[in-house]
């Protein structure tokens, strides 16, 4: 009996197996071989799920957001762009602030993520993390933006614990002419922007842009206008040449000015104990990059890169002002014959100027001290790809090395395997050691955070100049597949624990005669481990019709102590997008997104946000080849939804529905 | 079932199988990739070698591809076809070196500057080149494969195939835009 069951369990399968192998034969079956040339030439052809970029053949959870994807979302700015990407949790605080991070650990200034714009850090140490109302590009004229989930800091540099995302704008040869956008709406109240490209001789193009735009205000939870409208002016250039058959050379800078609004409450320490107020913050910066690359076969080529960045914010608790050159040095060659290896140096130095500012109508609440610092960063790498079995087992180990003047020598690790058993098949593991190390503000900011009672006690956060790098052990897996031609999936698996996580101690009160100070000091007592799944899946449906979908799965756990300090961002996310192209002049696009409760620390109390679900459209017609009208509705299922709320400062603001028309006209 | 109904049937089967038959027609769309594999084997077929480089050319025609697990996959269609009395095999290459032991060397995708360096290695060797980039026949490959608002054109750089000593049939040429004189 047990027998024949057997016999019969195994004919299903048999007969499964072979109606899947019929598939996939069929799928392999190149209709187009059928073809003679001149049909060939004729035929209208259609992408694969996605063009598959060099990445993908990588041993990380890299995701790759292209040009394409960037204008059917409707995005108008970089961190409403990387709500595309798995795995980052991207949440608006409110006109003018985004909090970003990448597997959890979320906030305004959130602290594990590097970001590059070509290749110029936007992380600022002042107080580790990114300004992302400073970063901008001309939104048209990115090639790419490549997410990578975990950590980077191999390759890319410290502070890349849990991803990195590298911006990567085209080369000037492929924006040539002239590209006009004008649009404007509800939030997007108005914006325009230009770029004209040229070619300066035979091997050197350019290409300049300006852009402004000016984005209105949201709505407080509480009701009432939020009063965080902003706007912000840009310009900038870019120059490649081909100096020689083996040289390039790239040349490029961005100037911008940006007034930001905000309502903003501060803690006092005398009555009435906390203070609110319409501020003003004037933000302004620039940067200059450029990049000689030398190569000397197909598999050697070296780089030299220097850049210069600048950037002044004048708000009103405080001034931070910091200035960033970088010299950056890397080397890729082939040893043997299946060795691939890459090493570089790397040296920074900064200078900032930080200070308080008085607020309008109380005391300071922000001290540092010193006021001022240089500080300089040596780095070194070295990382090599081994080829063990050709096309289908490769070795990827590797470290960083970096001395910096906060805590010193920091070693950070890699190794990576991948194996491809078919070349539909990617299977991948990897684990990799990676730091966050302490910003200025860790260890020379004091600042108020709140107050008790009428007497009162005042609650101080004191940063404190031993507090080192925080620092994680990551464990990750991965599996890419495109087994059908026009289904592509990519699922990631991985497991952090982190050691010496920023904790502040409550220390001995001292009554200083108008207050009871009680100090919270910076220390690194807190430990914890994150876990979770990234799924990535693309359906090229129909020729016209393409479906994106990301579903992200995050646990935190982290080790009890008293006061909890640190957010917890969304256990899931859920993206869906259909990109739809009925007829070839016309697009439409729509984009749902879900996410669960997360939890945010706020001098206001521990804030509990609740899930939310999204829903944005985008049409587009193009009534001639260089003219493009589109119409974009964002978060339109509700009036106004809360998506983060800021650590201190502003008040919860709901994020408002809004709309917008953009007219593109390239010329 | 009467006679005549008998001497229908078979008639009518055959109406059957010549009316549904799903064929490919040129109103339906195809996918790139697999388009670029079967028209890179199409050059292949009108593309002669000089007679030293025949002699190498023992049983199979060496087509290498750089390119992802999508391209490579696409091209695995192509792999074991027959071109005149050889055969097509292709060779998956991970490495951009050891071009020697490709007759054909098919690019998806590289970085600028290392295809530069790939063409000064390659320059004046018997081995033919096609690519997908926009630029490829420009900068110095024999063959470009170019995407023109959803179809597919043919940029043959005519200098460098006549400085490898190969030989492209005109009827290929006919079809393609010719770059350089």
């Amino acid at each position: 009996m047990i027998n024949i069951n057997k016999i019969t369990i195994s004919s299903c399968l048999l007969v499964n197996i072979l109606c899947f192998c019929h598939l996939v034969i069929a799928e392999e079956r190149n209709e187009a071989l059928d073809l003679s040339v001149e049909d060939l030439l004729k035929v209208q052809v259609t992408s694969v799920a996605k063009k598959a970029q060099s990445l993908n053949d990588a041993p990380a959870a890299v995701f790759v957001i292209t040009n394409e994807d960037i204008k059917r979302s409707g995005a108008t700015s970089i961190p409403d762009a990387l709500r595309l990407a798995p795995g980052l949790d991207v949440a608006r605080i409110d006109s003018n602030k985004w909090a970003v991070s990448s597997r959890g650990f979320n906030g305004r200034l959130a602290n594990k993520l590097l970001v590059l714009i070509d290749g110029r850090s936007a992380y600022t140490r002042s107080f580790a993390g990114v300004y992302w109302e400073n970063q901008d590009v001309m939104m048209e004229d990115v090639d790419r933006i490549e997410v990578i989930r975990g950590p980077g800091a191999t390759m890319w540099g410290a502070n890349a614990v849990n991803g990195v995302i590298n911006i990567i704008t085209k080369n000037s040869s492929k924006t040539q002419g002239a590209l006009l956008n004008v649009g404007g709406g509800t939030q997007e109240q108005g914006f325009g922007s230009f770029r004209y490209g040229a070619k300066l001789s035979k091997d050197t193009t350019a290409r300049v842009y300006v852009k402004g735009f000016n984005r209105g205000e949201n709505t407080l939870l509480s009701g009432g206008g939020a009063g965080d409208d902003w706007n912000k002016v840009q310009g900038g250039f870019r120059l490649d040449s081909q100096l020689t058959p083996k040289d390039t050379l790239t040349f490029q800078g961005d100037i911008y000015k940006s007034n930001i609004n905000q309502l903003s409450y501060y803690p006092q320490v005398t009555s009435p104990f906390q203070v609110t107020e319409n501020d003003y913050t004037s933000t302004y910066g620039g940067n200059l990059l450029s990049r000689l690359q030398h190569t000397f076969s197909p598999t050697s080529d070296y780089y030299l890169q220097l850049f210069y960045d600048t950037y002044t914010r004048n708000e009103i608790p405080i001034y931070d002002s910091r200035s960033t050159l970088d010299v950056d040095f890397q080397h890729r060659f082939a040893l043997l014959d299946w060795q691939e290896i890459i090493w570089g140096v790397n040296y920074r130095f900064g200078h900032d100027r930080i200070k308080a500012n008085n607020i309008l109508k109380g005391a300071p609440v922000f001290f540092i001290d010193p006021t001022s610092v240089n500080d300089q960063l040596v780095t070194a790498f070295i990382q090599d790809e081994l080829t063990l079995i050709d096309n289908s087992l490769w070795l990827t180990i590797g470290s960083k090395f970096e001395h910096n003047d906060y805590s010193g020598f920091e070693g950070q690790p890699s190794a990576r395997i991948m194996w491809a058993p078919h070349n539909q098949h990617r299977l991948w593991a990897g684990v990799s050691r990676a730091v966050r190390t302490p910003s200025r503000a860790d260890q020379d900011l004091k600042f108020l955070f709140g107050t008790i009672g009428t007497l009162p006690i005042a609650l101080w956060a004191q940063g404190s100049p031993t507090f080192k790098a925080e620092e994680v052990i990551t464990y990750e897996v991965g599996y890419r597949t495109t087994f059908l031609k026009s289904i592509s999936v990519d699922v990631t698996g991985f497991y952090n624990d982190y050691r010496d996580l920023r904790y502040a101690i409550q220390g001995d009160p001292i009554f200083d005669g108008a207050s009871v100070k009680v100090p919270f000091n910076i220390t690194n007592n807190q430990q914890g481990k994150t876990y979770g799944a990234e799924i990535a899946a693309i359906w090229q449906m129909l020729d016209w019709w393409r479906w994106d979908v990301n579903y992200s799965w995050l646990q935190t756990q982290l080790d009890a102590n008293p006061f909890a300090q640190i957010s917890i961002s969304p256990s899931q996310r859920v993206s869906l997008r259909g990109a739809l192209s009925p007829w070839p002049d016309v697009d439409l696009d729509f984009w749902f997104r879900y996410v669960s409760t997360n939890f945010a620390i706020s001098e206001l109390g521990n804030q509990y946000i609740k899930d939310y679900i999204t829903l944005d459209l985008r049409l587009g017609w193009r009534p001639h080849k260089d003219i493009e009208l589109s119409l974009v509705g964002q978060n339109l299922l509700a009036s106004k939804h809360l998506e983060y709320v800021h650590e201190n400062q502003t008040f919860p603001t709901a994020i408002d529905r809004g709309m917008y028309g953009k007219i593109s006209w390239s010329f | 079932m009467n006679k005549s109904a008998k001497k229908l049937l078979p008639l009518l089967l055959g109406v059957g199988l010549l009316l549904p038959q799903p064929s490919v027609t040129l109103a339906q769309s195809l996918e790139e990739q697999t388009v670029l594999a079967a028209l890179a084997l199409n050059i292949v077929r009108f593309t002669t070698w000089p007679t030293e480089a025949q002699a190498n050319i023992k049983k199979t025609i060496d087509f290498c591809v750089v390119g992802d697990n999508v391209v490579q996959q696409s091209f695995a269609s192509i792999d074991h076809k027959a071109v005149g009395d050889k055969a097509l095999q292709v060779i998956n290459l991970s490495r951009l070196r050891n071009f020697e032991q490709c007759h054909v060397l098919y690019v998806s995708e590289l970085k600028q500057n290392v295809l530069l360096q790939v063409f000064v290695e390659i320059a004046k060797q018997p081995l033919l080149t096609i690519g997908e980039n926009a630029d490829f026949a420009v900068q110095g490959g024999m063959v470009g494969l170019v995407n023109q608002d959803g179809k597919l054109t043919m940029q043959v750089n005519l200098p460098v195939v006549r400085a490898s000593n190969l030989n492209i049939s005109a009827r290929l040429l006919k079809l393609a835009q010719i770059i350089g004189n």
